[in-house]
């Protein structure tokens, strides 16, 4: 039906055609080849800590629940009835024995299973099998650390852990900001965002190192002078690292250990010594970085942000705000407040980033003007220990790292 | 303060507003006053969830500063607000001489030169709160101040301006 398009060409190495952009034919390949097809984030374990729990979501446009079954397994299912195509829970989270639709009263487990219809024998036999009418699951659900992940329709062609595995270890150090190594995501609040773009805007923005001192001049303004920020940012040694399949890092600063005494105060200091050792708990504390794990994903300083695609040119994002387990609270309350500056319809950064995305979802329909330019030190990058591509904070690696993915799963056929 | 004087005195505050005089309406608030706007929830801990806004008198000095910088790129369409006020109900505050004042206020939005074009009229619905008090000068000054939006669990992407 489509025709097809050779995305190598279009995705190039150093910059993309707007066509990818605003295009609904590509937006339908990426749909079926890039969310149908391969690890996609739905979730987090401590949004639904109890059985019966469940969150809804979006998998590319399909409406999902993930939920956690009375022996504590979840499941991520489909959320359309299979006789008429309702969706069988309609809020946004909650806790259920059952999900029943609301208009023959089709009723399916937590596990998706069919278990009851409503006044069934009006059926002949013959005329509905309820083995093969439970909801659609996910093909596969893989979980690190308690971030859930699914693939959808197919076994997706890589693992879970080689998917991860170049930047595990940023993920570790997220986690390990607690001292049992976990966080709480979502309770904390929520920040909802919509703009008129593709969703590859906000994945290219949650590592972008060259924007900063511009879009925020203001935030910067109140962080150097009040909060501690470096004034040289951009003369940080810092790098924007490739972590492979898409998922990429944009180290944001390092702080000097002087400078993590000052930060956090010394009983939060000890408690994370106790818990992980020194060497360990000065890590985590001074490193701070943006991840993106390629395609609707990604972690920043004290937020899981997820990329909902809408259409080829509507996107709606979504900051969880994640709290540490078993600290004081008022370790909490800064990252409350650290986060509400920045990030929030209201606040002193996210709400330029959006009015930018805005504008360049109105900037990319001026089709002689083709190019989406993602070249910035593309001539200087290099690779490091791990083999890696790296570059430098404020230039592109990081922003070209989910393109060599893109190409990957873009070249596949539908099955 | 009878309801009549309150019900000047959130008139006059949405006045400044809504004619953009900041400054003069951030003379109304007392020294240690509290500007709140929450989020997902009107009755969150705001020590524990994330708000809108959750001023101290600093952080809103901060906020203007960014409002009357031309590097606020999310008002670089600059909106404009008009405020409706409604329900006035006052009651004795916590402390001596406090009156707690509950409102609805409703807060429409509009950028005018887009060249976007097609802007809606943004409606931001709220319950307010005001703890109004005396002031050294004798006259009225808010102590805090709620804006409890009716949808604050919704997608809102842009709130840049003052409510």
């Amino acid at each position: 039906m489509n025709r097809p398009r050779d995305y190598a060409d279009l995705a190039r190495v150093d910059r993309t055609h707007v066509s990818l952009y605003t295009d609904p034919e590509v937006f339908h390949d990426e749909m079926e080849r890039i969310f149908y097809r391969s690890w996609v984030y739905v979730a987090h374990e401590s949004e639904i800590p109890n059985p019966g729990d469940y969150k809804t979501t979006f998998i590319g446009l399909v409406p999902v629940i993930v939920s956690r079954d009375l022996a504590g397994e979840i499941h991520v299912l489909v959320n359309r009835c299979m006789h008429r195509g309702a969706t069988v829970c309609a809020t946004e989270k909650g806790n259920a024995r059952s999900f029943t639709c609301p208009y023959h009263g089709w009723e399916f487990g937590l596990d998706g299973s069919l278990a009851a219809v409503a006044m069934p024998r009006g059926y002949n036999a013959g005329e509905i099998d309820k083995d093969k009418l439970n909801l659609v699951s996910a093909a596969r659900v893989g979980n690190y650390r308690g971030i859930i992940f699914a693939s959808l329709l197919a076994e997706p062609d890589i693992s879970l852990d080689q998917k991860l595995g170049g930047v595990k270890e940023f993920i570790d150090l997220y986690m390990d900001f607690s001292p049992v190594g976990e966080i709480l995501v979502g309770r904390s609040g929520v920040n909802k965002h919509l703009y008129e773009g593709n969703w590859k805007i906000q994945v290219e923005g949650s590592v972008e190192g060259y924007h900063a001192p511009v879009t925020h001049a203001t935030a910067f303004d109140v962080m150097i002078r009040k909060m501690g920020f470096p004034a040289n940012y951009q003369d940080l040694p810092l790098h924007g690292i490739d972590g492979g399949y898409g998922n990429n890092v944009l180290e944001v600063y390092r702080l000097p250990d002087e400078a993590v005494f000052k930060r956090w105060p010394a009983e939060f200091i000890d408690l994370l010594t106790q818990a992980h050792g020194r060497e360990r708990a000065m890590e985590v504390l001074r490193t701070r970085f943006n991840m993106v794990l390629f395609p609707n994903f990604a972690i920043l300083e004290y937020q899981f942000r997820v990329i909902r695609p809408i259409s080829p040119e509507r996107t709606e994002v979504r900051l969880y705000h994640t709290t540490l387990k078993d600290v004081p609270a008022a370790i909490n309350t800064r990252r409350v407040r650290e986060h509400e500056f920045f990030y929030g319809a209201a606040a002193f950064g996210g709400p330029d980033d959006y009015a930018v995305f805005d504008r360049m979802g109105s900037g990319y329909h001026a089709r002689m003007a083709p190019w989406v330019y993602l070249n910035r030190g593309y001539l200087s990058e290099g690779t490091d220990d791990h083999g890696r591509r790296v570059g430098g904070h404020t230039q592109e690696t990081q922003q070209r790292a989910p393109y060599y993915e893109y190409r990957r799963l873009m070249a596949r056929a539908e099955a | 303060m009878d309801r009549q004087a309150v019900e000047a005195f959130l008139i006059d505050e949405a006045h400044l507003i809504d004619h953009k005089r900041w400054r003069d309406w951030q003379k109304l608030f007392s020294a240690d006053a509290v500007y709140w706007i929450p989020s997902n929830r009107l009755d969150a801990d705001p020590t524990q969830h994330v708000s809108f806004v959750y001023d101290d008198m600093e952080l809103l000095n901060e906020r203007l500063k960014r409002l009357e910088s031309e590097f606020c790129f999310a008002q670089a369409v600059p909106s404009s607000t008009l405020h409706q006020i409604s329900n006035i109900a006052i009651a004795p505050g916590e402390q001596d001489g406090e009156i707690a004042v509950r409102s609805n206020q409703v807060i429409y939005e509009y950028k005018s030169n887009s060249q976007r074009r097609l802007e809606p009229v943004n409606v931001f619905p709220a319950f307010c709160e005001h703890v109004l008090r005396r002031g050294a000068n004798g006259g009225w000054q808010i102590r805090y101040k709620k804006v409890g939006l009716l949808n604050c669990d919704a997608e809102i992407t842009n709130l840049t301006f003052l409510l």
